[in-house]
């Protein structure tokens, strides 16, 4: 036994070369799963903690429910926790900020994230807590005891079922301060306060208007989503009365992910490979120079497998020095890695987080390299115990079978002279060696391609991103955030002037928009769309909610392309009774099967539909109704290319001046703005000017919106090209110790075509012909992995974006050659140099001593 | 005519205590058309001088002339350009080059020179070493005699004036010797070449024109 374990100790000794190879093999693949699985698990870690500070631990809310479906919630089978808390309505401030009043509940303020900084929770009429961010939009110091007025804006159905808004102005004092983590309001958000209420003895709100919100937690981490929405249609839910906890939702998914997500699986998996091809070619080269020796061992009566010992035991010490060293290279890299790669799924900051190193990814990382080891060295162990088919296997190494005349041996012949055809029978003496070489070498190839043909292309950028192309030709689009009503804001006549005027401004277009409803017999809209926003059937008439708005003349000229039946200039026309109406008579299903559909059965231009429109009258809003005829239809594309809602709500779009006129509306809700080329910073910086004392004014800019995509490609980029250089480090390993040995086991042929004539300098260059020849071959199966990765992403792009969106005109596939050329020029230079110091030494040779060397 | 010409040829392997004096003061004159046997005791410098003829090592002293050429003036790659014009070789173990067929082995210096292969005079050859039905096979198809008759078309091929033979027969068995130095024979004289050729095998030896015997490195 000791003797084995000797041997076996001293031909690693010997073969140095290929024992670093082994062993850096084994240690590069455990550091990057091992390195991977931690920064993920400390990052997505890290994110959690920080989603429950900005977030909170709630998982879904539903809202507009009575007091029965909120008792039924909280007891369903899949909840855990959850929070009630009545919806008394908007706050809404003079300069037109509005937030959410709920009633308090210590529950469901905790669920929902906040710490109270200041003061306590209302526990009398009239007192309230309010966020710490609200007062500094109101321009209020924190100061408690102070009475603040507001109006009170309540949205509710009527007995008959119509929406009416409910309007009064209020005064409470504040009692306290509520406050989230800063990031939390760097992002999308909307603002709430919380007062006293007691049911039947509220003075807020007349008791009959008030509805209620519950938050709930599940009792299962698995599905989320999937069984939030189940929840929502067991109740009958309607879609604007539900929403997910996304942020939670995308952590708590990363945080119960196996090990890692999908994303650096896939990046494991390839290394694994290449680890597992670069050992299995080492072990089996390692069995030609222990062949002799091996043969003399069983000629003095060793066993088979005391003979399979030998490489086992090798094997087993590369496992556990590569094990050791991968560990502890893994520990570094997560240290480095933690701060340069994000491989969590939102945007949170994760790049502080504390390195957490589990037993599980300990555990993980040693199977990894287990697995790598046996898998590669199970047949060459095999193989060990049967010297006999060694040697048959040594024997078609040094001849090329039965020999065929194809033509490309001709071509060959042609192109690249006797050098080239030489080398091109030597690529081919061991075929096994050489696809496994060729193939670990592309196996990059396949990222790298992709990478270059996709990730962060102008083109497809502002193809694929649908917040970019409903910039349409904008570069810049200026709206009002969620906390706001909009009827005490928007921009006025004197803001477009101004925008107008700033130097590089191209052209500025106006829209007003506000929410109404349109009135339908329930048998006219779709089942679908029934379901989906939870209509019953048992009202013959029905509102749903729609966005009605209308643009500058400019605007709707742009628009004319995504006219489907009708004429925009209808708009124009005042000789019908009724005024005519451009409509987007499509939703979008985000719950389920993520498609566009139908809202009413049937429209066609021409029809009278009936819509109920905000009037502002004094300081109170009524609706009101109107009929209008359809004068056009928009085409499905409309909410891909369009100034969409983006599936949310049917669109009816009216003449702006008359919209105006009947809806006693006089500033605009967005105001987009095209600048002149190199001019965008600019104009952006002398807008942001203009908003400065517009507490919620948002201004969109495609630019920054590129930019957001070009960041989130860059870190893709970033994370696939380390794997792919270490990839080819692997790779490049497998082939340089696999060239040098092809090299090495030729000397005595090297010196015969010295002898008969041949240059040192063609010598060299046929050595180079070779490694270019399998550079060669490897581009070949990248180029073949990589273009179809890359056809079908743009398959897939075509096949999602035209049934999802009715998108047409997309970017369609190219054979990606820069990319392939750009690959193979790396794959070619790391073959040459692999070469390069075996050819010098071959170069170098004495061709006396070569002809002596037999075996 | 003197061909191949050696002047005080000397060569010594390794240093200080392993040095080895394989050749001592070498002067020889070689005719042209003329059969040079050499014989010797095993490790007595035949192959030593054989190489040094041939120009594939260094000699430590002296010279060598081939048609009045000092070969080791040439640099490296003339040497090899002129070994593939003028030198063919004939080892003991063949030699052959695995990958390449035999009619492919066989124009190997020829190709190398970058010059197309006279079919014609490839068919000859081939015929004449009783290749054709084989031209197609690979080496490790072909018995041990076959594979040294293509040695010798190899060595033939570019129609060299020298043949530098080093054992050609020692693998062989007594009736494919005899083929084998037909085949030698016959060649050197349909194209007025010099042959030197090793050999242990006495027969052999006394068919040549002169027999050099070298012991220690030196000429007896
Ligand atoms: N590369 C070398 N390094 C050291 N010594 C060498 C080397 N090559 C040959 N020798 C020595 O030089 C001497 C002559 O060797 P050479 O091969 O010329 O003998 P030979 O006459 O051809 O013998 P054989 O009949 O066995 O082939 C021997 O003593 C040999 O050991
Ligand atoms: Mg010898």
């Amino acid at each position: 036994m000791n003797v084995y374990i000797h041997l076996a100790l001293a031909y690693l000794k010997k073969q140095r070369g290929r024992t670093i190879a082994l062993v850096l093999g084994v240690a590069l693949a455990v550091m990057l799963v091992f390195g991977s699985n931690v920064i993920f698990e400390s990052q997505s870690r890290n994110q959690l903690a920080n989603i429950y500070k900005m977030y909170g631990t709630y998982q879904g809310i539903f809202t507009n429910l009575n007091k029965d479906l909120t008792e039924k919630i909280k007891n369903d089978k899949d909840v855990s926790k959850s929070a009630v808390a009545a919806n008394l309505g908007n706050l809404v401030t003079d300069n037109g900020i509005s937030m959410i009043l709920n009633s308090t509940d210590k529950d469901y303020i905790e669920m929902s994230g906040y710490t109270l900084i200041k003061g306590h929770l209302p526990n009398k009429q009239g007192e309230i807590v309010l966020e710490s961010q609200a007062l500094k939009k109101m321009g209020l110091k924190e100061k408690l005891g102070e009475t603040i007025n507001f109006k009170i804006k309540k949205e509710y159905k009527d007995e008959n079922g119509l929406n009416q808004i409910y309007m009064e102005n209020k005064s409470f004092k504040l009692v306290g301060i509520l406050d989230k983590p800063k990031q939390y309001y760097e992002g999308y958000y909307s603002l709430r306060g919380f007062t006293y209420f007691k049911e039947g003895e509220n003075n807020v709100l007349p008791d009959n208007l008030i509805t209620y919100e519950e938050i709930v937690k599940l009792k299962s981490n698995a599905n989320l989503s999937g069984k939030l929405n189940q929840i929502r249609e067991r109740y009958n839910i309607g879609r604007q009365d539900y929403e997910v906890n996304s942020q939670l939702i995308a952590a708590l998914n990363d945080f119960s992910a196996q090990s890692t997500n999908a994303f650096t699986y896939q990046f494991n998996i390839l290394i694994v490979i290449t680890a597992i091809l670069l050992i299995y070619n080492m072990f089996n080269i390692s069995l030609i120079d222990m062949i002799k020796q091996i043969g003399m061992m069983r000629a003095i009566g060793s066993s088979k497998k005391q003979v399979r010992l030998i490489i086992g035991f090798q094997s087993l010490f590369i496992l556990i020095i590569g094990l050791v060293l991968g560990l502890l290279m893994g520990i570094a890299f997560s240290y480095f890695g933690i701060k340069l790669y994000s491989f969590v799924s939102t945007n949170i900051d994760v790049s502080e987080s504390s390195v957490y190193i589990s037993m599980k990814n300990v555990w993980n990382a040693v199977k990894v390299g287990a697995l790598t080891v046996i898998v590669s060295s199970i047949i060459p162990i095999w193989i060990s115990g049967r010297i006999s088919s060694i040697e048959a296997m040594r024997k078609s190494d040094r001849s090329g079978g039965k020999q065929r005349n194809r033509g490309y041996h001709k071509f060959i012949k042609k192109i690249s002279g006797i050098t080239g055809e030489m080398a091109y029978k030597n690529v081919w003496r061991n075929k096994w060696r050489t696809i496994i070489i060729v193939v670990s070498v592309a196996m990059a190839g396949y990222l790298f391609i992709n990478d270059i043909a996709v990730v962060n292309k102008e083109s497809l950028i502002s193809a694929m991103s649908i917040t970019i192309t409903n910039m349409q030709d904008n570069d810049f689009k200026l709206s009002f955030g969620t906390n706001t009503e909009p009827y005490f804001t928007g921009y006025t006549n004197d803001d477009v002037k101004a925008i107008s005027q700033i130097e590089g401004v191209k052209k500025v277009g106006t829209k007003v928009s506000m929410i109404g409803f349109l009135e339908s017999d329930v048998n006219d809209l779709d089942n679908d769309f029934k379901k989906y926003n939870g209509i019953s059937n048992t009202n013959k008439n029905v509102e749903t909610t729609i966005e009605v708005k209308g643009y500058d003349d400019d605007q709707l000229q742009g628009f004319k392309k995504y006219i489907d039946k009708g004429y925009m200039s209808s708009l124009n026309n005042s000789s019908d009774k009724y005024p005519n109406a451009v409509v987007y008579n499509y939703y979008y299903d985000i719950l389920n099967n993520h498609k566009l559909e139908g809202i009413r059965k049937d429209l066609n231009v021409g029809d009278i539909i009936t819509i109920r429109i905000p009037v502002a009258k004094g300081d109170k809003i009524t609706y009101e109704e109107q009929n209008v005829r359809v004068g056009a239809l928009l085409k499905q594309e409309w909410i891909f290319r369009g100034d969409s809602t983006r599936g949310r709500y049917m669109e009816v779009i009216l003449p702006q001046k008359y919209l105006m006129t009947i809806s006693g509306k006089s500033t605009y809700e967005q105001i987009s703005v095209q600048s002149k080329p190199g001019k965008d910073t600019y104009v952006y910086n002398r807008i942001n000017k203009i908003l400065e004392n517009k507490p919620f004014a948002e201004m969109e800019s495609k630019l920054s919106y590129i930019e957001t995509y070009k960041n989130f490609g860059t870190r893709k980029l970033k994370s696939d090209f380390l794997i792919v250089s270490l990839i080819l480090l692997i790779a490049g390993m497998n082939v340089y110790n696999t060239l040098k040995t092809n090299l090495l086991i030729r000397t005595n042929e090297f010196a015969t075509l010295r002898a008969i004539g041949m240059t040192a300098k063609q010598l060299k260059s046929m050595i180079i012909k070779e490694s270019i020849i399998y550079g060669l071959l490897s581009s070949i199966i990248a180029a073949l992995i990589g273009g179809y990765r890359v056809y079908r992403f743009y398959k897939m792009l075509n096949e999602d974006y035209s049934h999802g969106f009715g998108a047409t005109h997309l970017p369609q596939f190219k054979f990606p050659v820069i990319p392939i050329l750009l690959y193979s020029a790396i794959v070619i230079v790391i073959c040459i140099l692999s070469s390069y110091v075996s050819a010098k030494k071959v170069e170098k040779l004495n061709i006396v001593e070569g002809l002596n060397i037999t075996e | 005519m003197v061909i191949l010409k050696t002047i005080n040829l000397s060569k010594v392997y390794g240093k200080g205590e392993n040095k080895v004096h394989a050749l001592k003061d070498i002067n020889i004159n070689v005719e042209k058309g003329e059969f040079l046997a050499i014989v010797g005791p095993s490790g007595s410098g035949k192959s030593t001088l054989l190489h040094l003829l041939g120009g594939l090592d260094k000699p430590t002293e002296g010279t060598v002339e081939i048609d009045g050429v000092d070969i080791y003036k040439l640099s490296e790659d003339k040497l090899a350009i002129y070994r593939r014009r003028n030198i063919g070789f004939v080892f003991q173990q063949y030699n052959l080059i695995p990958v390449l067929n035999v009619r492919e082995n066989i124009e190997m210096p020829v190709r190398l020179d970058k010059k197309i292969p006279d079919k014609e005079y490839i068919d000859d050859l081939i015929e004449f070493l009783g290749l054709t039905e084989r031209q197609r096979h690979l080496p490790n198809q072909l018995s041990g005699g076959q594979q040294q008759r293509v040695a010798i078309g190899r060595a033939l091929a570019a129609k060299p004036s020298i043949i530098l033979a080093d054992e050609p027969t020692g693998n062989l068995d007594t009736k494919t010797t005899d083929e084998v130095m037909n085949l030698i024979k016959s060649s050197i004289k349909k194209y007025n070449q010099t042959l030197v050729l090793i050999t242990h095998n006495e027969n052999i030896a006394q068919s040549a024109d002169r027999i050099l015997s070298i012991v220690d490195g030196e000429i007896q």
